[in-house]
């Protein structure tokens, strides 16, 4: 981080004084505390999502069990099934039953049906019943740590397949700015930018860090100065490579990682980052040995140590996810941060589903991005791993590269060079144009993996 | 306890288009509710009713003409789902149509056809069960050659016009717009109390005015 944004970080930080919890009652509850309201929720939410849910009822019934089994925390770790999205989806198929068997309050009392975002497959329903205030109040307890106050302005970079987004800031007295995630938005974005003099950014994804180093090169736009009333740019959608890092640092970047937290909740960095939190009065969170097959052998791994995110919902009566599993591999502590909250945090490491196994090492495409990223004509840190299977004999990699290389199969052997330094196996490389990879994604992420 | 704060006057900052430029625009809470009053009548007025579900396809940035719209669904007792009107976004446009069934798709565009139609799908059959199909741009056309019957819809400046039925000339509310043309151009004022006031604003569309409703030049969409 660079001197003049630490300075303003400080100032931004001495402002806020002692002021920098949004609800201190429940972001500093005890460890106690949120055990007991764990109990109190989950022993609510099982016998009234297996009154209402038809996938509960049938899973539950399968697995031999049923709500009169579970009268504690432990009898709910120890009984009750886990469950994912591929089983919400065979639900949905077999039955015709659009929500998955997973609505707990009648259709007709539905709000809105938005959707998930796709990412690893067709995406699935998300029913939702609007209450007063919206979504806002999760979201307003990390904005309010990153610095966001009444009157401030945020720039909302975004989509609209989660709803209206850009209201949340009116929660904390802030002006949404509202743009397209787009980088043809950028000039537009960096403009207003320098006009309103935004405090929070929502959010920062990596083609928006590539597109603003090419906006660099191509205009005299000066980004230092664009992204300096910033307390917190929210990045999120993928890891963060080691040349956009650098960039944003060089723009003085004030840069917070954000991840969802098993379709449940949110996951952000506050101003300590050191570790990604989640709330844990809106999900019970579990961190689970990644190869658990069921609720028998599903060891909960070490504080501190990686497993697979379990999430169960304990702020939705429409739709609750129970015993969820995410896919997501994470680091996960319930250690009390140095910020003074108590709920758990992750940090983000990957996908279970993205995994190859290629000679009995594992490999994950935060293990490749490095690699990929420290040629000069694949810096964009584009590429895919093709997973046709989780195990696999050679390593496959389709790695986007710019501009107009004299020879392509060069520079495939540069990068095999440079992945199998890195990762210590030795890839086959396919090279595609960058704007061929940037097709396939949504415009704020490509996916990882493909199956060919 | 939560810490409670008062909203902002300042609803949001968003923009609209001119041609291939944009206008930023600044919007009250207090006009947005006004829009969405008009924008409730209008979905009434074209067939929304209490109980029915609306497929909203647009852009974030389009917000501030959407926003009213979504408010008006909810105020006629209606649900909706949101996609991104891209075409890269149209599988969701797509998934919903297939899985849902919609009385109204609202704000259909050009990239929300183009992604379906490079999907392969028949746009025939994916709106055949969509009562009400308010189309805007070149997406109007379309939606029509392939059989349907679309209702059009307009984003004149800052201003929305809609329709009152399918084939029908696009109209603002009287009580919020007045139009008039410059040029071949239609131009807006803004008749109440706004953040930002508009005063023959230019709309970057070619017709003419009739009242409230835009007569679209011939190849003008």
């Amino acid at each position: 981080m660079s001197d003049q944004n630490s300075a303003r970080e400080i100032s931004r930080e001495s402002d806020l004084g002692d002021d920098r919890f949004f609800d201190p009652d429940i972001e500093t509850a005890s460890r106690s505390a949120l055990a007991a309201l764990h109990e109190e929720k989950l022993l609510e939410l099982v016998p009234y999502a297996y009154e209402r849910s038809p996938f509960y009822r049938k899973h539950w019934s399968e697995a031999g069990v049923h709500p009169r089994d579970i009268l504690t925390v432990d009898d709910f770790r120890e009984r009750i099934p886990f469950m994912d999205k591929d089983a919400i989806r065979a639900f949905r198929d077999a039955h015709g039953d659009p929500y998955g068997g997973l609505l707990c309050i009648p259709e007709s009392e539905l709000t809105a049906i938005n959707s998930t975002s796709g990412t690893t497959g067709d995406p699935t329903l998300v029913p939702e019943r609007w209450a007063a205030g919206g979504s806002g109040p999760a979201l307003a307890r990390d904005f309010w740590e990153l610095g966001v106050r009444p009157g401030d302005h945020v720039a909302i970079p975004m989509f609209t397949f989660r709803g209206p987004i850009y209201n949340f800031p009116h929660v904390l007295g802030a002006v949404p700015l509202i743009f397209d995630h787009s980088p043809a938005e950028l000039p537009r974005i960096c403009e207003l930018v320098r006009r309103y003099r935004p405090t929070s950014w929502y959010t920062m994804s990596g083609p928006f860090l590539l597109a603003l180093a090419e906006l660099e090169q191509s205009t005299d736009v000066d980004l230092r100065d664009v992204f300096s009333s910033f307390s917190s740019i929210v990045f999120a959608g993928e890891p963060l490579g080691v040349r956009a890092k650098a960039n944003a640092e060089r723009w003085g970047m004030p840069l917070f990682h954000h991840s969802a937290a098993g379709d449940v909740g949110a996951a952000f960095e506050c101003r300590e980052h050191d570790g990604l939190h989640v709330w844990e009065d809106v999900g019970f969170y579990e961190c689970i040995e990644p190869d658990a097959t069921g609720p028998g052998d599903a060891t909960p791994v070490a504080d501190g140590a990686v497993g697979e995110l379990v999430a169960t919902s304990l702020g939705s009566d429409v739709f609750p996810l129970i015993r969820y599993r995410s896919d997501d591999l994470d680091r996960f502590t319930r250690q009390r941060c140095a910020c003074g909250r108590t709920h758990a945090r992750l940090w983000t490491l990957g996908r279970k589903g993205d995994e190859v196994i290629v000679d009995g090492r594992s490999v994950l495409p935060v293990d490749v991005w490095g690699a990929v990223e420290a040629l000069d004509e694949t810096a964009a840190g584009l590429f895919q791993i093709i997973r046709t299977q989780r195990q696999v004999d050679v390593l496959r990699l389709r790695v986007g590269y710019a501009g107009a290389p004299s020879d392509l199969g060069a520079l495939a052997g540069l990068i095999a060079d440079s992945v199998e330094a890195g990762v210590g196996v030795r890839p086959q490389v396919e090279l595609v144009a960058n704007a061929e990879l940037l097709k396939l994604g949504p415009p704020h992420k490509i996916p990882r993996v493909a199956k060919r | 306890m939560a810490r409670t704060i008062a909203p902002p006057e300042l609803w949001g900052v968003g923009q609209f288009r001119v041609g291939a430029g944009s206008v930023t625009w600044e919007l009250s809470q207090a006009e947005i509710m006004r829009d969405a009053q008009s924008a409730t009548g209008v979905l009434s007025a074209i067939g929304l009713a209490p109980g029915g579900r609306v497929l909203v396809t647009s852009l974030l940035s389009e917000a501030p003409h959407v926003w009213p719209l979504t408010l008006g669904v909810l105020m006629n007792g209606a649900q909706l789902s949101s996609a991104d009107a891209t075409p890269f976004d149209a599988y969701r446009t797509a998934m919903f149509l297939r899985t849902l069934r919609y009385d109204m798709a609202l704000g259909v565009s050009d990239a929300v056809v183009d992604g379906l139609e490079q999907m392969g799908v028949d746009l025939a059959t994916a709106f055949a069960d969509v009562a009400v199909i308010v189309a805007r741009g070149v997406a109007y056309d379309r939606l029509e050659s392939a059989g349907l019957r679309p209702t059009r819809m307009l984003l004149l400046g800052p201003a929305t016009a809609i329709a009152r039925a399918p084939g029908g000339p696009a109209e603002v509310d009287p009580e919020l717009w007045a139009l008039d043309t410059v040029d071949g151009q239609v131009v807006v004022t803004s008749l109440t109390e706004r953040r930002q006031a508009f005063a023959r604003q230019p709309t970057g569309v070619a017709g003419t005015v009739d009242g409230s409703r835009v007569i679209l030049a011939r190849g003008s969409s």
